[in-house]
Order: C-alpha cells, then structure tokens, then sequence
C-alpha cells in the first residue's frame, strides 16, 4: 500500500520547523522506527522516523527546508507497521516560572486589539513609514478570524460538501451511506484559522511591526504596560489605536447567564452534534448557525423578537431564508421574545417565549443567545486617556477620521459600535491610520456590504426597499430570479434573486440585495455600479459573461424598466 | 506516578565520554526516573545536531589549539566549553517532562548566589539582560532530554576566537548559530566556583522534588559505554552527519589559477567541478571525476591527488594547499 509521510509533530507548540539531517533518500528501504530526517522546531529538535516497512518512494523536501504541521513530504511504499507502545501526548509546558523580562518600547504608533480593525491599522501605520507596536491579548485576526466570520465560514463549506453529497443522486451520482465527523470538520476549522493567523502573524514580521502577546494597561495618557509571563513592558506612544473590538451580548432574563447557555463561540467548540438546539436571535448570527446545526441533525428552533428574521432586510429577502429554512425542519418563532430559559432535571432546557401575547415553551437539549455584539468598553482605562463615550454610551465617540476625544488616540472597530462588521473595522483601521500618517481621509458609511451565509446565502449593498420608504425616496425596482438563470439551473440552485433599487428621478443605482447562490460573491458588482454613480442605462450597456449566475444582475438592471430579457 | 529521581555527576571531561552518558541515560533509564546529570568539558566545541563544523567554527585553528569537537544530539547552535562551564541535564520520559519544572530548577539554583536570572522564552537563560546559558532539547522514543550550558567562569576570548565563522566559502543547508551577548557568572558573583554551583544546582533539585537524592558519581573506570563512544569519536557522526553542503576552494599557484567546486552530502563528495587556466587540462578532468564518492577527508582526496595528477608541481600545489585547507 501506499502512504503518505505527514509532518505530524514538532517539540512542544510549534507549528512549523526545519529539516535537518536527511538520513535516508528516494529508493532506500525502510524499517519501521528507522529514522528519515530529524527536524528543529524553537522547542527542540525530533527524529521524523519511519512508521512503515517498505520502500521510500519519493522524499520532496532537502535539507534546511521550513515545513510546516500537516505537510506532506514524501510517499512509502509498504506496510504500516504500529509500534505497539502508544505515545502520550506530551504535557504542554509554559514558561510561567520565569520571571518577564523588563522591557520598554517608544514607538509612533501603539495599536491595542489585533483583529481585522487594529491589525490593518498597524500595517497601514507601518507602510507610512511609522514604527508600529500591536498588543493582543489573545489571537491575532480577532473574533472574526477566530471566533467569526472565518470558523463559521469553514464549517458552511463542510455544510455545503454534505448538503452536495445528499442532493448527488439529482445529479445523476449514486453513493452510499454519508457519514461525518464533527471532531473532524471542527479540526479542519481550527486549521483554516490557524493558516490565517499565521499569514497575519508573518505580515506582522514583514511589517517589521512589533507583536506583544498580553493584555495591555493603560499607565498614564501616553503609556501603555503588557505584562505577561515573559515580558513585562512599558510602552511609550505618540499615538494610540483602541481597537479592541467586542464579545457577545448577554440577554438580560432570567437564566440567559447561566453556563451552560452556549455563545456563538461555544457554537464553534461543541464536541457532539446536539440532538435539539434553541437559538434566541434570529439576526446573521442566528440564522447562520441555525442552517449549520440543521445540516448535521440537529432539532433547530429560532426565536426571534423582531416580526422577521434577518430584521434588516427587506421582507421577500427573509422570505427566501424563511422558507428554506422550514423546509429543512428548522423552527421558526417570530414577533416572540423569549422570557425565561430553565432547566429540567435531567438538564433539558426550557424556553419560555411570548408570541402574541400567549406564553409557550419550547424544549431543547442545548440553548444559544446570539443577539448581538457590545463594544468592549471596559478593556482599557478610558478616564486615563481622555477618551470619552459616544452619546448612547454603548461606545467611544469617534469623529469622521476617527479620532476620539483626546486627539491622539483613535478608535477603530466594534469598540465604536458604529456598524459592527469586520469590513468596516479595517476600512476605519485604514483612515484612522492614513490620518496618523498625515493623508486626510474620512470614514463613509453610505456604501456597505454585507454577506449572509445562510443556506442559500444573502449578500446586500445600499439601500434596500425598508430604507428607501423610510427616507422618502421615490424608487424604481429591478427583480429577477435566479430560477429563470441558465448557470442557476445547470447547478441545481435555483433559489432567490436579485433585487436591484433606483432613484426614480436621477435613475441611478442606490442599492442591491441578493438571495441565492453565489449572492455574496456577486454582490460586489454591485457595490461598483452604486459607488461609480451609473444610471440604470449605463449600468445595463456592460456585457455579462454567459453562462454566469451575475447575469442574473444585468436582467434585474433591464427589469427595472420591465426590458428583461429572460423573464416575462 | 512515581518517580524516581537520580543525580549523576561526571568526573570526566571529556566530551566523547559526557555525551556518551547523556545518550546512554537517554536510551537505558528507567522511565519513572527524573534525572540530573552534570558534566564538563575541556576545550570543546560542541555542534548542533544540524550543523556544519566547517561552516561553524574555523576547523584549523581548532586542529591547532587541539580543541575537540563533537556533534550532539540536540540541535540548535554551536557553543564553547571549557572548564569554566558546567553543562546540565535533564532527562525523563515524555509524561514526567516539564521544561518549566527544570528552569525553576536551576533559576532557583541560580538564584542561592543572589543573582536574578529569567528564561527568555527561546532558549536562553539571562541574567543582566546578558545570556549566560542556552539550552536545547531532544525528544527520543518517549524520552525527553533539555540540556544546557552554564557560564561561570569561561575563557570568553577562546569562546568567540573559535566560534567565528569559516573562513572558507561555503553554503551549508543546516541550521546556523546565533550569536548572544554573554556573561559569566563569576563576573555578577565572584566567590562563585564550579563546585559550589554544583551543590547549589543539586541542593535545588532536591528542594524542588522534595527528595534526598543520592549522587552517582560516573567516570571511564565504572561504566562501559564504548559502543556510544565509539559514534561520538568518530568522522562519520561528528563530519559526515553534517546535511547537505557545498563549498569553494580556490588558489592561484604559479602554473596557473584553481577554483575546485565541490558538493557534499553524508560527506562524500556527490558532485565537482574545477576551473583553471593551467595548460594541463587533461589532469584536471581525470581529477574531477575521480573526487566523486570521495570522503571529504584530507587523507582521502591526497591519494586521489596523489594517484592522478602527474604533473609534479601541480601535485605538490595541489596537495599543499588540501592540506592547509581541511583538517580532518
């Protein structure tokens, strides 16, 4: 048989090393236990030796390469041949003994929270000329890298292989029983975020930014302090960057605090597929996880307190979803606000929701609130900075530029709870930061993208149909399903449309939402035609490529003036 | 589980014999047992497992000072010993290994003379900002081993005098050495000596484990680890096991300019090429050929030289200049 030899270890945490000494090459027979190559991590060195017995096909790394955890360097022709002795895992070892090392830093610019806001702040800082220090207490990319937009986005694309492998037999393909693993789509979740928190961690080197790993304390209204177990630092700045973003909101009744009541980011850590899952909040969230746990067997309810799921958009939009999502068994309660979450004996959790005015309850294994975000306010000594609160209190005030009260420290990100997304987070990271180095730019929020990864997904820009009413804006719609699309058809995804908005007066383009396949990614086509202010004309007389699902954009521009083509 | 603890010392310095110990206490202790070994070596410098000694060190000043020099099983960088150093141990088995564990150990240890010192979080212990101990580690067949040396009162001048870069010109794929800034200890605590540190490294073993330990004392009479000596006494472990390499020697004699191009692999030449303006092409070629499957060994490549130049001012050139430019 043949196998493939995998770099499965290094000493201790690392996670990529150096090959050093190649004892045996292509064609050279191998023992079980023998060694192949030895390689040399920062923690130590291991021999790389031989499960198998057999022949050395092919060996493709040489001596001094860097590999990394999972790389495939070489095949075996033979037998595995298990040593019986099992190998413990190792305990993992951290230095807390030692005592930091004093440190002090003075640099230009100090950024405290390395996700998408402060990490791009601290390169657009760097590629200015400044010299640039970054603080995160926990993993650099944030919560959308680690705890978000990425995790969710890996374990939709295990999702969508299953919801493929279940559907082949419509396309013709027979196969047996499908099974899955959650400890594997988990695992192949953690590696999709720990590749990218490598990327940002190389990017940080290449920045030449320096990266300190700890919470950071504010001293006094120009220092910052990092203490953690190897360094204890003082940092002197010219300006500061808050970006420390923010955690899951706690809904405030009764037994909404309890442990066992999951966050998203438990959502992203569950061991066991649960047999039943209530989730309070039927927003991005909500709605995405809901789809998740659907597909991998989980009863799935969803209470949401607005009259509509996904709340912010318009109504045929939540339709699609709605639908979808009753097709697929997923439970769906709105206009109902949850009351009291209780546990029965055996740990069964017992919702209580009000929908119209007629109390009911509904009963799952495990229970999640995911409705909403609140901005990390109380991670830095604000008073000490002189940084002031915006008027609902529910974040630091920022101007247009991003500058805060005290006209050296800025803040970027949830922590201004200004629109909570990542996008905007490093579009603000990148003004805030332009205007550090001197470049005047401002903050615009007219044009912003969003992306739902419900099943199908959801991709909106502009104004949709709620915001123009509300802003008295006399408006022209486009629609056109995706249903009538040749691309749509072929790949079986005929669900939802494209919905495009215009200004009946000046006919320019103000705003496009998309349900179906492909949404998110077509969506920024959209986003061009608002932003280079084209009319519903020129908009139109742009070639589209056949077959494409963003075919499905141009008609919805000719149906705005009722000239599609493909639709009668 | 329980453990068992030992300390061992060494009463010899010699380098082949001390890692010899190591390997041995590696592959043959028992796996409940926590361990402390000390040890010293005279005039040696000690490379990584993944390094080159010619690239590492200048080999032909080593020749001529009579330092030793020795591969380890660790790797990292390569480092200076002498009798002014006192080289640690820790060896366990997988479960019972803890590097915090041993840096308490010997920051604690340390620390008995009044001098703070911290890990650094790599590989290096500080005291005054300055390194005065750097550590590597190997993890073998469920066996861990974390050793370091200890600067007292080392010969800092021999340390950077040997451990300069090659002056030959030569691209080695291995792992390179950093350099540190150092310090002795003796210089922080001068009533420090090598046997005090000694008992203070023991004492806080002991209060750390909270045992007695008895001490084994070990030397060439009372244990037999030939079979391990012989590896570390020998050209193949501590020159051939070097990776990949290749390296350039050029000369210009009187008969002419000589570039010679070799490349290198479990030391053996795999591939050369020479370059010359000398009228006496035909020598050359035969030469070229006849280095491949060659030991990169002075010996070795004076009897190909000997065997196939026939020019005799060339050969005595030629021979001259291989024998002043490698060493083994």
């Amino acid at each position: 048989m043949k196998y493939d030899l995998i770099i499965e270890k290094f000493s201790g945490h690392d996670t990529s090393g150096k090959i050093g000494k190649i004892n045996k090459k292509a064609g050279d027979s191998l023992n079980s236990g023998d060694t192949i190559f030895s390689i040399e991590s920062g923690k130590g060195t291991i021999k790389y030796t031989s499960q198998y017995k057999g022949v050395l096909e092919q060996l493709s790394i040489t001596e001094g390469d860097i590999v990394k955890k999972g790389q495939v360097v070489g095949t075996v022709e033979g037998e595995l041949f298990k040593e019986t002795e099992v190998v413990k895992a190792k305990p993992a070892y951290s230095f807390g003994l030692a005592k930091p090392v004093q440190k002090s830093y003075e640099v230009d610019v100090a950024v405290v929270g390395g996700g998408p806001g402060g990490y791009v702040a601290a390169i657009r800082a760097a590629q200015g000329g400044k010299k640039v220090l970054i603080i995160e207490e926990n993993r650099l990319g944030g919560t959308c890298l680690n705890y978000g937009c990425i995790p969710t986005k890996a374990l939709v694309s295990s999702i969508d292989a299953l919801e493929k492998i279940r559907r082949s037999e419509s396309f013709g393909i027979e196969v047996g029983d499908v099974k899955f693993s959650l400890e594997k789509i988990m695992n192949r979740k953690n590696e999709v975020v720990n590749t990218l928190v490598s990327g940002i961690e190389h990017l940080m080197n290449a920045h030449e930014i320096e990266y300190l790993n700890g919470k950071a304390e504010v001293k006094d209204s120009e220092t910052l302090t990092v203490k953690n177990k190897s360094i204890d630092a003082t940092i002197k700045f010219q300006k500061l960057i808050i970006a420390t973003g923010s955690k899951t909101a706690i809904l405030p009744i009764e037994g909404a605090s309890s442990e066992d009541i999951l966050t998203s980011q438990d959502l992203l850590k569950l061991t066991e597929v649960p047999s039943s899952l209530t989730i309070i909040g039927g927003g991005v969230i909500g709605m995405e996880f809901a789809f998740i746990y659907n597909s991998l067997g989980t009863k799935v309810n969803v209470v949401e307190f607005f009259p509509q799921i996904l709340n912010n958009m318009d109504a045929d939009v939540a339709e699609v979803i709605r639908t979808s999502a009753i097709e697929k068994g997923i439970n769906i309660f709105e206009s109902a606000k949850a009351s009291t979450i209780k546990s029965a004996l055996d740990g069964t959790k017992i919702v209580e929701i009000n929908e119209n005015n007629e109390s009911k309850y509904i009963i799952s294994e495990k229970v999640a609130v995911a409705v909403g975000r609140k901005a990390n306010l109380e991670s830095l000594d604000l008073t000490k900075l002189g940084v002031e609160l915006n008027e609902r209190r529910n974040g630091i005030m920022v101007n247009a530029s991003m500058r805060t009260s005290n006209p050296n420290v800025y803040a970027i990100g949830d922590i201004t709870n200004k629109i909570q997304l990542a996008h905007i987070a490093s579009h603000q990271g990148i003004v805030a930061a332009d205007n550090i180095n001197g470049i005047e730019n401002e903050m615009c929020y007219d044009l912003i993208p969003s992306a739902i990864f419900t099943m199908p997904e959801v991709a909106h820009v502009g104004l949709n149909e709620k915001d123009a009413g509300a802003q008295n804006i006399d408006y022209l719609i486009g629609k056109f399903p995706l249903m009538a699309n040749g691309k749509a058809q072929a790949m079986g995804e005929t669900e939802g449309f494209v919905k495009l908005i215009a200004n009946r007066e000046t006919r320019k383009i103000i705003g496009g939402t998309i349900v179906g396949v492909h949404a998110t990614d077509m969506l920024s086509t959209i986003s061009n035609i608002i932003a280079s202010d084209l009319t519903i004309d020129k908009a139109a007389h742009v070639i589209y490529a056949h077959p494409t699902t963003a075919e499905s954009i141009h008609e919805a521009l000719l149906n705005i003036d009722g000239r599609g083509i493909h639709f009668a | 589980m329980h453990k068992k603890f030992k300390v061992y010392l060494s009463e010899s310095f010699d380098p082949k014999f001390n890692l010899s110990i190591e390997e041995w206490l590696m592959d043959c202790s028992e796996p409940d047992e926590v361990i402390l070994f000390l040890w010293q070596n005279e005039n040696t410098i000690v490379i990584g497992r993944n390094q080159n000694p010619y690239k590492e060190c200048d080999v032909k000043k080593l020749k001529e000072d009579d330092v030793c020099l020795i591969r380890r099983l660790s790797g990292g960088g390569a480092v200076y010993h002498d009798l002014g150093n006192l080289n640690f141990t820790f060896i366990s088995s997988d479960n019972n290994y803890d590097v915090e564990n041993n840096l308490k150990v010997i920051i604690d240890a340390i620390d008995k003379f009044g001098i703070k010192s911290c890990f650094n979080g790599r590989n290096d212990l500080l005291a005054n900002e300055r390194k005065f101990s750097g550590n590597a580690f190997i993890s073998d067949k469920g066996k861990s081993c974390h050793h370091g040396t200890l600067l007292m009162d080392v010969d800092l001048d021999k340390l950077s005098r040997y451990l300069t870069v090659s002056p030959l010109k030569l691209q080695s794929k291995g792992i390179e050495s950093v350099l540190s800034r150092v310090v002795n200890l003796k210089e922080i605590c001068p009533q420090m000596t090598i046997e005090s540190l000694k008992t203070a490294l023991i004492t806080s073993f002991n209060e750390f484990y909270n045992t007695e330990t008895k001490i084994i004392i070990l030397n060439e009479n009372g244990i037999d680890v030939a079979k391990y000596v012989e590896k570390y006494n020998s050209w193949e472990w501590n020159y051939s096991e070097s990776p990949d390499f290749s390296i350039v020697l050029e000369n210009k004699f009187d008969w002419g300019i000589f570039e010679i191009n070799l490349e290198l692999s479990d030391g053996k030449i795999t591939n050369c090429k020479i370059f010359t303006d000398s009228i006496e092409l035909e020598d050359f070629k035969i030469l070229e050929k006849s280095l491949i499957n060659v030991q990169f060994k002075r010996s070795e490549i004076l009897s190909i030289i000997e065997k196939y130049i026939k020019n005799g001012k060339i050969k005595q050139g030629l021979s001259n200049f291989i024998s002043d430019k490698i060493h083994m």
